[in-house]
């Protein structure tokens, strides 16, 4: 019985030990030596105090050094904490302090990063993967440390241990800790394998970072497999046609993305000219998929499955829809309604409760609440009967994780998603608190009132704010930018920001939102037309709502 | 160096309007792909820029990382698709 997730590494690395695990650029690693540098690296930390039950920071770009962390951590007993390596320093900081963390992998940190640290107080004493750095409060290993050493065996853990911990976005401005167990890791890696029928022969192309819930397929469920899976840099999703070069020559079989890169794919990444013909699974998630880009995924890849896969980081996955290939008896023309988010997965309970938590009936609008073996232990900082994360079900005794999400069940039984209960936006496919970007804004001295809102774009949202200002205060935003690009990660700061004069109100006084996205909803994006400057600021960085 | 020179006017395209004057000067041998100091809105931006500023045509499949790595890439690849059209 497999129950911890570095047990499907060793199990797979027994069976298929030179099978490639995972390739990026010009490295890979073979599942022997993922297996056998994960066991020294997990030697090095307990060398430097790592022990069962703490949390290790992982803060690195795509590369063969992230599995070897991930298991490495795994099988020291402790639990991986992903961060973003492109957001600024206070985040890490934050994360660090929050996750009470002493141990950070990483590949190097700038002077401004190393003095961050220092002046925030935070717990870390060893930084893991850092060449010849010498700073008075941290203790720095090289990367080398590893072949010095020898591999150890795993530490013994109960899988309901945390495996890892995903800090994401939360409305107060603190980041919220997603744990999950061992148990709740491998059971999305089990539902996930068997769905999307996942083998050894498989090669995955994951396009998340690390710190992003869309990388649990390419980093458990793959190793589970045996499957080879291919991280592929975010510099690639820029360039399309780089990326859809690299799917014809890694022959990609499973894609996993976000909407927005699938449609780069379709509309700037050259399909006509690329064969594609591996790609028997392309999944998406995080956010809809427009029925028109459905279609003509479907035209550009006649014989691949398409999976809407559904399910907040909370719960990893908890629905799919599937629409098979036309030779498989799937539909030549794509229905144009919304595609649904499906039926719930194996192992998975749902209810459809209304804002009193009684059951909606039939087909009513009500909020989706989810019980499965996917689902993760609880919120870092708050206890696992936290009773605005879960609801207590009295006539199962079961738990249910609120996703805030808003559902319908449609005529033919399948589940459709219709928005959110609170402030959360996705902005290709990353969750943002509005609130945590308006209270970001809103601790700027010349700052009266923000106003944060979401219009839509191209297949994804768009980040705008609004802000009025002290009467004193020069009407220039880049200080403001400035102080929220250090503050927050890169795709929580507003691509624009609005000076206003008012903001139009409620009856009740109150920042009238709608009225504010309407008013913006048809801002110019300067990239939707290719070759036309659009902007009528002259894609000023900071464009005025009116000329001064 | 005047203020026609193409790398001058993409480096301060760069600097001032893709990165909004946030970070450290770039310089033209820097990655602005691996860097994070671009997304894929900034890409496509860029281009517009570039078909708009220096009446070159820049079709998808040149969109890619060879071309676009650094500033001196792209200062090079405008000039041979300049010199493509005369």
């Amino acid at each position: 019985m497999v129950d911890l997730l570095h047990d499907n590494l060793t199990r797979s690395a027994l069976k298929t030990p030179d099978q490639v695990a995972f390739h990026c650029g010009n490295n890979s690693v073979t599942y022997a030596e993922l297996d056998d540098r994960s066991a020294r690296l997990a030697t090095v930390l307990r060398d430097r105090g790592v022990r069962p039950g703490d949390r290790v920071a992982v803060r690195l770009p795509a590369g063969v050094e992230s599995p070897i962390s991930v298991y490495g951590v795994m099988k020291a007993g402790a639990a991986m904490v992903p961060v973003d390596p492109s957001a600024p320093p206070s985040r890490l900081c934050s994360i660090l302090r929050s996750g009470r963390i002493r141990h950070l992998i990483t590949t190097k940190l700038a002077d401004s990063a190393l003095d961050e640290l220092d002046r925030c107080a935070t717990p870390l004493q060893h930084v893991i993967g850092v060449e010849g750095t010498d700073w008075p409060t941290l203790a720095f290993t090289p990367w080398s440390a590893l072949d010095a050493v020898d591999p150890i065996d795993p530490i013994p853990l109960d899988r309901t241990q945390p495996a890892y911990v995903i800090f994401t976005s939360g409305s107060t401005g603190t980041p919220k800790g997603i744990v999950h167990s061992h148990y709740s890791g491998n059971s999305y890696a089990r539902l996930s394998v068997k769905t999307y029928g996942v083998t050894g022969d498989d090669r995955v192309a994951n396009l998340s970072p690390l710190h992003f819930d869309m990388s649990t397929f390419g980093y458990y469920s793959a190793v589970m497999a045996g499957a080879t899976t291919v991280l592929i840099p975010p510099s690639y999703s820029m360039l399309p046609a780089s990326l859809s070069s690299l799917i014809e020559s890694q022959r990609i079989t499973i894609w996993y993305s976000v909407p927005f890169a699938l449609v780069q794919l379709l509309q700037r990444g050259v399909p006509e000219q690329r064969d594609l013909s591996s790609l028997r699974w392309i999944l998406y998630g995080g956010e809809p998929l427009a029925p028109r880009h459905a279609q003509q995924l479907r035209r550009v890849l006649p014989d691949a499955w398409i999976s809407n896969v559904y399910g907040p980081a909370e719960v990893n996955q908890c629905t799919y829809f599937h629409i098979a290939p036309t030779s498989q008896g799937g539909p030549k023309e794509l229905s144009e309604r919304p595609i649904p988010i499906g039926t719930l997965w194996e192992q998975t309970e749902g209810l459809i409760l209304d804002p009193l938590d009684q059951v909606v009936q039939e087909k009513g609008v009500g909020e989706l609440l989810v019980h499965s073996s996917t689902m993760m232990t609880r919120y870092w900082h708050l206890g696992c009967d936290d009773p605005v994360t879960f609801y207590f079900d009295l006539n199962s005794g079961k738990r249910f994780y609120r996703t805030g999400d808003l559902v319908r069940r449609g005529d033919d039984g399948e589940l459709e998603f219709l928005g959110r209960i609170d402030r959360q936006v996705k902005v290709r496919g990353y969750r943002i608190e509005l609130d945590e970007v308006e209270h970001a804004i809103a601790q700027h001295p010349a700052v009266v009132e923000a106003a944060a809102f979401c219009v839509s774009a191209n297949e994804t949202g768009r980040l705008l704010a609004a802000v009025t200002l002290q009467d004193s205060s020069p009407s220039e935003t880049s200080d403001l930018k400035k102080q929220l690009a250090e503050q927050l990660p890169p795709y929580a700061v507003p691509e624009h920001l609005f000076v206003r004069d008012t903001f139009p109100r409620t009856t009740s006084g109150k920042i009238d939102r709608l009225k504010l996205t309407l008013e913006y909803n048809a801002f110019p994006d300067s990239t939707t037309d290719r070759g036309v400057t659009s902007d009528p600021a002259g894609g000023s960085a900071v464009p005025r709502q009116r000329p001064r | 160096m005047t203020d026609t020179d193409p790398m001058k006017k993409l480096m301060s395209f760069i600097q001032h309007e893709l990165m909004g004057n946030q970070t450290d000067p770039i310089s033209k041998d820097d990655d602005l792909l691996g860097g994070g100091h671009i997304d894929s809105m900034g890409i496509m931006r860029l281009v517009a820029f570039l078909e708009t500023e220096f009446g070159v045509s820049v079709p998808p499949a040149d969109v890619t990382i060879e071309n676009f790595e650094t500033p001196q890439t792209i200062a090079d690849y405008v000039q041979a698709a300049c010199r493509g059209r005369s």
